[in-house]
């Protein structure tokens, strides 16, 4: 082979992309073309300088930091509950339930609702038919603003949706996904959202 | 977890991770320490940063832990961390160079050091930190594609084919990435390496 086609071929034989019998074939035009050498070496020094500087400096082992993390992925400590309704199915009897723990709640409250509980809250949800499709319902519960004692019920529902990984309102942004917060279940006086769904869920 | 098993550090990539596909969280353990520096090292030279590194080489096997369910074995486990690591790459994308716009805008305030200009570095000057200086702003200067065949073939070692597979195309295109990065390269950076 004649230099100019030998050339062509160094960036593939300096980094190892060639098939025997052509790297058999540069060897023996190496052996005797000093120029090709040359040529040869500039590519093996601009592969060897970027293996060099193209390491990460500084490589601390973060496993720790990731094996806490992944400690945290809440769903995955309770396959059970996947398989044991489709996530449709689960979506609809939980919206179904915290409604109806919501109206019952908001029919026997002892006292007056507050004048500053503007737009959605408990009247809204006071006025909300059972058969309300689930996302609206979801979407009531969700915008409610903080009145006692809703806002109970916001997170208990957000919890559930939270754990069983279902479409719930999640906090948005790119920790979304990798930092679930491992919040408790809050307590709620009264009917108990889990023990509604639940009984839902067997029935 | 581990206690009633035999020491996993034997075991092949394959096996591992047919483990951590059964939520073996020591076999992921084992994984992890073999491989992190390869994923460590191949998001550095992609974004330049090594705290960016750091980051999506974290998120990165956190993906693989997520996702270990569906984990078929096709192909070598390095390869698909590196299918996952891409995937990463892609989707953190806008934010590294959106951190990267405006790092480089403080920077030049800072310094004027441009690697594309040669009079700013005579040969016999340029030190060590600032030849890899050139080379991570050479290399960033490439295709993102050019950028990770050449990164995954001349840095990482892995086959052709199986760069195809990670990058989704085919094999002749991963050379040709390599072969188009090499020459960008070595025209970037002439008269700052003894080229
Ligand atoms: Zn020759």
């Amino acid at each position: 082979m004649e230099c100019n086609e030998i050339r062509e071929k160094l960036a593939d034989y300096a980094s190892d992309d060639t098939s025997h019998a052509l790297r058999d074939a540069i060897e023996a035009h190496l052996a005797h073309c000093y120029v090709c050498r040359e040529e040869l070496s500039q590519h093996e020094a601009l592969l060897n300088a970027c293996r060099t500087a193209l390491r990460h400096p500084l490589p601390l082992d973060r496993w720790d930091e990731l094996r806490a993390i992944m400690d945290l992925d809440v769903p995955r400590q309770f396959p059970g509950w996947r398989k044991l309704v489709r996530r449709r199915a689960v979506a609809a009897v939980l919206a179904t339930a915290a409604t109806l723990v919501l109206v019952v709640r908001t029919v026997f409250a002892p006292a007056p609702l507050t004048q500053s509980d503007e737009g959605l809250g408990e009247d809204a949800l006071a006025s909300a038919p059972i058969s309300l499709a689930p996302d609206g319902l979801i979407s009531v519960v969700a915008a409610s603003r903080e009145a006692a004692p809703l806002q109970r019920y916001k997170d208990t529902v957000s919890y559930y949706f939270h754990s069983l990984d279902l479409d719930a309102p999640k906090p948005s942004g790119p920790d979304a996904e990798t930092t679930p917060s491992p919040q408790k279940a809050p307590d709620v006086t009264g009917p108990s959202i889990s023990l509604l769904m639940t009984s839902h869920i067997y029935a | 977890m581990g206690n009633r098993r035999q020491p996993q550090h034997d075991i092949p990539d394959a096996a591992l991770m047919l483990r951590v596909g059964r939520g073996d969280g020591d076999a992921f353990a084992v994984l992890y320490h073999r491989h992190y520096r390869k994923l460590l090292d191949f998001f550095y030279a992609m974004s330049g940063s090594a705290s960016t590194a750091e980051d999506l080489c974290q998120e990165c096997f956190l993906r693989v832990w997520r996702l270990r369910e569906r984990y078929a074995p096709t192909g070598s486990v390095v390869g698909y961390l590196f299918t996952i690591g891409r995937y990463v790459w892609y989707e953190q994308r806008p934010k590294i160079y959106r951190d990267q716009r405006v790092k480089s805008l403080s920077e030049a305030q800072v310094n004027g050091f441009d690697a594309t200009d040669s009079r700013a570095l005579p040969d016999a000057l340029a030190s060590r930190v600032e030849i890899e200086e050139a080379i991570l702003k050479a290399v960033a200067g490439l295709t993102e594609d050019q950028r990770m065949a050449f990164l995954l073939r001349t840095i990482q070692g892995l086959p052709l084919e199986e760069i195809a597979r990670v990058m989704a195309c085919p094999v002749n295109t991963v050379r040709s990435r390599k072969l188009s990065a090499m020459k960008r390269l070595r025209e970037a950076l002439r008269g700052l390496l003894v080229l």
